[in-house]
């Protein structure tokens, strides 16, 4: 028990290390000094950026990533297969279709929340959906291609409303939202994000007892007196407000959720109960690294999506585990 | 001292039966050992016992009350149960694997208390895989998992434990020591239901034997009368002339 708490000092300590780091870094060349006066009534123009910009923007992609490293985490525990990620098995995108829909129906006009909450509804009728083809316990093999299947129908379902949208600036803004950013974040979008994901991280710390037990496969988990229907309960509502909330608001940013628990689970001796906090704060802490070399070497005139960046780090990532889990189990 | 009993216990899906019309009372203390063919329902008399599966008529009682009817940390609290297939998805280390069993116990998000590390200690010890503790399941023998399993389900220190073939994939010397423990453990009071295909080792380790053939209770009673000649001929259709000798064999201490 003790490496693991060491380990969550350790991660706690960089996080805030990114953190500052994040606030120090950007077109402004701004001191820690400004910091002090963030809660002043007459604030210099330094800590307006602070606080109006890159604070929103740091605590999003905290939130983001947390809610896609403990998705990832507790769906690999639960399907017992480490390629279960929300990006790749579709989640990511079905809550990106929700999110779509809402603007597309101009949901979002209509109540403030509609965009978080049709994302969250659509990363849930995502997991329900790879639940209902996949099954429990069900091979790596057919994981992924119910993934693909979930995937291919959220994406089709996209281009559709893509392609019936009412004008290309509509278009251009699905487009760009889709491919994951957290450079528009304002106080708004983490006031929408933040109860969601939370919520939703807090309802997925509950499924440690129960993917723990898992490990030993079904029966062994029920006659160690998990509920299984509970638990399944559990990781579909935690995963669609930890995935949804934040896709609904950052776009899709791919791959957290199976770099971050891949690299941390030996550290924790491969638990999936004592994995589910550090995956949290590996992800927070890997969106926040992410979204600082995206602005660093995005120019004024180039703006690079963070969403891009992370896919291509993570695609050759996820191609390499496929190959090195075929080695491991046939 | 725990009392499982069977009321007339039908199982089946459909119009297929598994198990059918059983009586059964387990509250004597002891190893029962339960044999049978591929396919007699011996898996479905066990997850009967252990819960898992609940009965399409009659009912599985475990001290007075419907074992359906059990919450299911109770439940577990009450019953261990061995799964047949011995895996784990991922490489943790034995003691980690058999701290597992003390899952019906733990409060969320909590740490192993003392009770906790004290149950999972005696388990390791009483199985002889302390000094393995902090080896990866992956890389341990056959005869290694099966006892690291053994000591998961003896770490929830429930009176009763069913274990479906734990013997399966093991070699003689590995099928006596497994049997030891469970002799062990049977003799310190807890209960223990084993599934097991070597008739030797049920004749030789076991206090009562259940034999079982599609899905019917065909024999139960002390070794030498549940395993004589007549009742093996029916059942497996195999000659024993004057019925299952228990196995002469025992490890030598030499390695």
């Amino acid at each position: 028990m003790k490496p693991v708490r060491s380990l969550n000092l350790v991660l706690v300590l960089a996080v805030v290390l990114a953190a500052v780091l994040s606030l120090c870094v950007g077109e402004a060349d701004i001191g820690l000094a400004a910091l002090s006066g963030l809660f002043a009534a007459d604030p210099s123009l330094d800590t307006l950026i602070l606080r109006e910009l890159r604070l929103p923007r740091l605590l999003l992609g905290l939130l983001v990533g947390a809610g896609l490293g403990g998705a990832g985490a507790v769906m690999q525990g639960f399907f017992r297969n480490p390629l279960a990620d929300p990006g790749i098995v579709g989640i990511s995108a079905s809550a990106g279709l929700g999110a779509v829909a809402a603007l597309y129906f101009s949901l979002a006009s209509l109540f403030a929340l509609a965009l978080p909450l049709a994302g969250v509804a659509g990363a849930g009728a995502g997991v329900a959906l790879l639940f209902l083809i996949a099954g429990r316990g069900a091979s790596a093999t057919t994981l992924i291609l119910s993934g693909v299947a979930v995937n291919a129908m959220a994406g089709a379902l996209t281009a559709l409303l893509m392609n019936l949208a009412p004008n290309p600036w509509a278009l251009a803004e699905i487009a760009y939202w889709l491919m994951g950013s957290l450079k528009d974040a304002s106080w708004t979008e983490v006031g929408f994000a933040a109860p969601l994901v939370l919520t939703g991280l807090a309802i997925l710390a509950t499924a440690g007892r129960g993917i723990e037990a898992l490990s030993l496969g079904e029966d062994t988990a029920r006659s160690l007196g998990i509920d299984l229907g509970r638990l399944r309960l559990s990781v579909v509502a935690g995963t669609a407000l930890a995935v949804g909330g934040g896709v609904a608001v950052a776009g899709a940013i791919g791959f957290v959720g199976l770099v971050v628990p891949h690299l941390l689970r030996p550290l924790v001796g491969y638990r999936p109960a004592a994995l589910i906090l550090p995956a949290m704060l590996g992800g927070a802490l890997l969106v926040t690294l992410a979204d600082l070399f995206v602005r660093l070497i995005s120019g004024p005139g180039m703006p690079l999506y963070l969403g891009v960046v992370t896919a291509l780090l993570g695609a050759p990532f996820f191609l390499w585990l496929v190959r090195s889990t075929q080695k491991v189990a046939p | 001292m725990s009392g499982l009993s069977f009321e007339r216990v039908d199982f089946g899906y459909g119009d297929r039966l598994l198990l059918r019309r059983t009586w059964l009372d387990l509250s004597g203390g002891g190893l029962t050992a339960l044999v049978g063919p591929n396919g007699a329902g011996k898996s479905t008399l066990l997850k009967l016992a252990g819960g898992l599966l609940n009965p399409t008529s009659g009912r599985v009682m475990l001290d007075g009350r419907s074992l359906s009817d059990l919450p299911d940390r109770e439940r577990a609290r009450a019953i261990g149960y061995l799964a047949p297939d011995g895996r784990s998805a991922w490489p943790m280390t034995v003691r980690n694997i058999v701290a597992l069993g003390r899952a019906p116990w733990r409060k969320p998000l909590r740490d192993l208390g003392e009770a906790d590390t004290a149950a999972i200690d005696r388990a390791m010890a009483q199985t002889g895989i302390s000094d393995m503790a902090e080896r990866r399941f992956n890389t341990l023998s056959s005869g290694e998992r099966a006892r690291t399993l053994i000591a998961r389900t003896l770490a929830g220190q429930a009176p009763l434990m069913v274990l479906d073939e734990p013997t399966a994939a093991l070699d003689v010397k590995h099928q006596l020591g497994v049997m030891a423990i469970l002799q062990k453990a049977a003799a310190s009071g807890t209960q223990v239901i084993v599934a097991v295909h070597a008739l030797d080792m049920a004749a030789r380790f076991a206090d009562r034997v259940l034999v079982m053939k599609r899905g019917e209770m065909l024999a139960d009673g002390p070794p030498d009368e549940a395993l004589a000649e007549d009742v093996v001929r029916d059942v497996f259709g195999v000659r024993a002339p004057g019925g299952i000798a228990p196995t002469p064999l025992s490890v030598d201490g030499r390695d």
